[in-house]
């Protein structure tokens, strides 16, 4: 990952981006393109909707950059921008369209054939498939606490501050969405766990 | 210091929590103990792990500078954005010079026609500085008769108000400069 997209673009940056000065805003989306997009794609499970959402997001952002205050850290208020813009939009929708598994990525992706190891590849696709699937089923609140732990590799706490929520209810989230995800792959995963030595 | 012994609920919980945090080593151990005698809560742990693996690898791919061309170039669109800081075109700058110069022109000839002579010189030496009076042409008396009836409009064009139009102010001010120039040149060619 780049050091700017760790880092966040300078207080100075986002000042002259909130004034309108373009150059400083295609700083602010450089830097957080990647991030964005990918908490789009496991908010929605297709590429061609994430590059949307980020789109939306940051459009509002330019809205909004103006409220921003430069004394406090960018990438928390950020993400909640960020958040609230993707959950909006979700919410809005009707619940099926909110959901994944429209077809545009949800398929397995093949195994590569050159693989040294195809069999393995295979079990990571369909399992890369199910957890696709299963993310569909989460409610969106669910689903953005998953995204944000994921995408950006966040604490607890800073997924919290993100979703204004408290800690303990962004761990109970977590623990019942991967006991959700995990459902699915007790089907898929009995022959390869058979193989890993049960007694 | 032998393990602890805990259930498969709590070892359930723990399998989830590692994924976090590193969990405090009595709570480790006892987890370590509990998988090495439990092969239901070894198969959640493997299939935990899967989904663990699979959150963490589910990125989309990246589509590049072309995405932040497409949003910025869709900046305009956005509700309430603020307004950009766009340079003047340099047709504009064109137009607000030459806007200027016919103002200039028309204020000029406005002051040959209505002043008296030695008003209107002093006026076209401030507006033009290095115009001697003495190189102006006399007036005849009387003449100013013979100028009162130019447009009523043509102070109001010369003036130049800011809200028009570039365009519309340039060729308003010519205008004026035309109409002007018409009479005084009369004017002059009288008083020879």
């Amino acid at each position: 990952m780049p050091v700017m997209e760790r880092m966040g673009p300078e207080p100075e940056t986002v000042a002259r981006a909130a004034a309108g000065d373009g150059a400083a805003f295609r700083e602010i989306v450089d830097a957080w393109r990647g991030r964005v997009l990918a908490f789009g794609y496991r908010m929605t499970g297709d590429g061609a909707r994430a590059e949307d959402l980020a789109q939306e997001v940051f459009l509002h952002l330019y809205t909004v950059l103006r409220r921003y205050d430069p004394s406090r850290p960018f990438a928390p208020w950020m993400r909640r921008v960020m958040t609230n813009v993707v959950l909006n939009r979700l919410r809005r929708r009707s619940p099926a369209e909110a959901s994944l598994g429209d077809g545009g990525d949800a398929g397995p992706i093949p195994p590569d054939p050159r693989s040294p190891d195809p069999v393995r590849e295979a079990e990571a696709a369909e399992t890369a498939a199910a957890v696709r699937e299963g993310l569909a089923a989460l409610p969106p609140g669910w689903r953005a606490v998953v995204a944000l732990r994921y995408s950006e590799g966040l604490s607890i706490a800073e997924v919290a501050a993100a979703l204004d929520l408290p800690e303990n209810t962004v761990k109970t989230r977590l623990f019942r969405a991967r006991e959700a995800l995990r459902g699915p792959l007790r089907s898929l995963g009995e022959g390869a766990a058979r193989g890993e030595g049960k007694p | 210091m032998t393990p602890r012994s805990i259930p498969c609920e709590e070892a359930r919980a723990l399998l989830d929590e590692r994924l976090d945090a590193p969990l405090p080593e009595a709570e480790g151990n006892a987890l370590r103990a509990h998988l090495a005698r439990c092969a239901a809560c070894r198969d959640e742990a493997a299939a935990l792990d899967r989904v663990h693996a699979a959150l963490l690898s589910m990125d989309p791919s990246d589509p590049g500078p072309a995405f932040t061309d497409r949003v910025v170039g869709s900046l305009d669109r956005a509700p309430g954005a603020p307004a950009a800081a766009a340079p003047e075109p340099a047709a504009a700058r064109l137009l607000r010079g030459l806007v200027a110069a016919s103002g200039t022109c028309a204020v000029a000839a406005l002051a040959l026609a209505v002043l008296p002579f030695d008003a209107a010189a002093a006026t076209i030496e401030g507006l033009v500085p290095g115009v001697p009076a003495s190189s102006l042409p006399a007036i005849p008396a009387g003449a100013a008769g013979l100028i009162s009836g130019l447009p009523d409009l043509l102070p109001a064009a010369a003036l130049l108000p800011s809200w028009l139009p570039p365009w519309g102010a340039a060729l308003g001010a010519l205008l004026a400069a035309a109409a002007a120039a018409v009479p005084v040149a009369t004017l002059r060619r009288a008083g020879r």
